[in-house]
């Protein structure tokens, strides 16, 4: 082609070729509908969304306690609070013996539930402070 | 609260890591497309470098601010250049990064160095090989078509359009035609993105 390098005229081609796409059409733009356009938008997306984690105050991600987020699943009914109470025995077998042998022995009454309940939510939370 | 303060490095007004964020959250999927295509040329030309990796450690280093974004500059020719800078870099450290000294290598029983007995391997001379291979593939695909081979040896020698076009003797529009033709001949050639 000429006297400059090879190196420095793929480095200019490539710069030239770059223009082009930069340049071209929308509907001239290859791949504009592919999954790889899908894939670095939720890359985009998941960089974003940590910034704006890590830009969070320290405070503001500790508003919430440990356990509110349950302690918000928590059934307003008897009847809900006794399966959320039958589901976490069978799914969890470190629970306090206590609550474990309560549904075995007998049926628990509402108020136990309730207790119990909190109780598990207590454990979750750690020791509270003084 | 978005950050306005303006921001300088020497002379140069740089948008604010803010504004970085929100001028990649504004992309719309054909600029995306055209970052992924740019990504794919420049890694084409930096061997070991995957495309995917240059483009994200691309938008990594502007949402980081390691790379500033010149207010002056369109957000995607400020990405290409980022990404040229790093394909750059990565072929740099490739070529000259490893380095052995005389001191590294097993002494010779005859006293001899051992680095007189090595053949000549002149890092730069490799890189001038390799792209002329590139450089002769691309050429390759469009025998034939005089205008669009202009076109491409208008570009190597880092001309403009008017004068690609004045030295081609070609008007505007069959620039405009040859171009077409080379971005969709390179598309179709290499499915994968371009040979480059």
């Amino acid at each position: 082609m000429s006297k400059i390098k090879a190196v420095d005229q793929l480095d200019a081609l490539l710069f030239g070729y770059e223009d082009m796409i930069l340049g071209a059409a929308d509907r001239d733009v290859p791949g504009r509908n592919g999954a790889e356009v899908d894939a670095t938008a939720s890359f985009i997306a998941r960089r974003l969304a940590q910034r704006r984690l890590a830009a969070l105050p320290v405070a503001v991600e500790r508003r919430t306690p440990h356990g509110t987020a349950t302690r918000r699943a928590i059934p307003r009914d008897a009847a809900g609070r006794r399966r959320l109470l039958g589901r976490l025995i069978a799914s969890r077998p470190e629970l306090p013996t206590r609550i474990s042998m309560a549904f075995k022995s007998r049926d628990p009454q509402d108020e136990e539930i309730a207790e119990m309940l909190e109780e598990l939510l207590r454990s979750e939370d750690g020791p509270v402070a003084e | 609260m978005r950050a306005q303060a303006m921001r300088t490095i020497g002379d140069l007004d740089v948008a604010t890591p803010d504004e970085v964020a929100d001028a990649l959250g504004a992309l719309c999927p054909v600029e995306i497309a055209r970052l992924n295509m740019i990504a794919r040329i420049r890694a084409r030309y930096a061997p070991g470098l995957e495309w995917r990796e240059l483009l994200h450690e691309a938008i990594d280093k502007a949402l980081s601010g390691t790379r500033k974004w010149p207010r002056h500059l369109p957000f995607l020719v400020f990405m290409r250049e980022t990404m040229r800078s790093q394909a750059s870099e990565h072929r740099r450290k490739a070529t000259f990064g490893l380095v052995t000294t005389e001191a590294d290598l097993p002494a010779r029983a005859d006293g001899e160095s051992p680095l007189g007995q090595a053949p000549s391997l002149d890092p730069n001379q490799e890189r001038d090989v390799f792209a002329r291979q590139i450089l002769d593939q691309v050429l390759s695909l469009f025998a034939g078509d005089t205008a669009a081979l202009a076109v491409l040896d208008g570009l190597a020698q880092g001309l403009d359009p008017a004068e690609i076009q004045k030295n081609a003797d070609i008007t505007a529009t069959q620039y405009a035609s040859a171009q077409k033709r080379i971005r969709r001949g390179l598309v179709h050639a290499f499915p994968e993105g371009s040979p480059l």
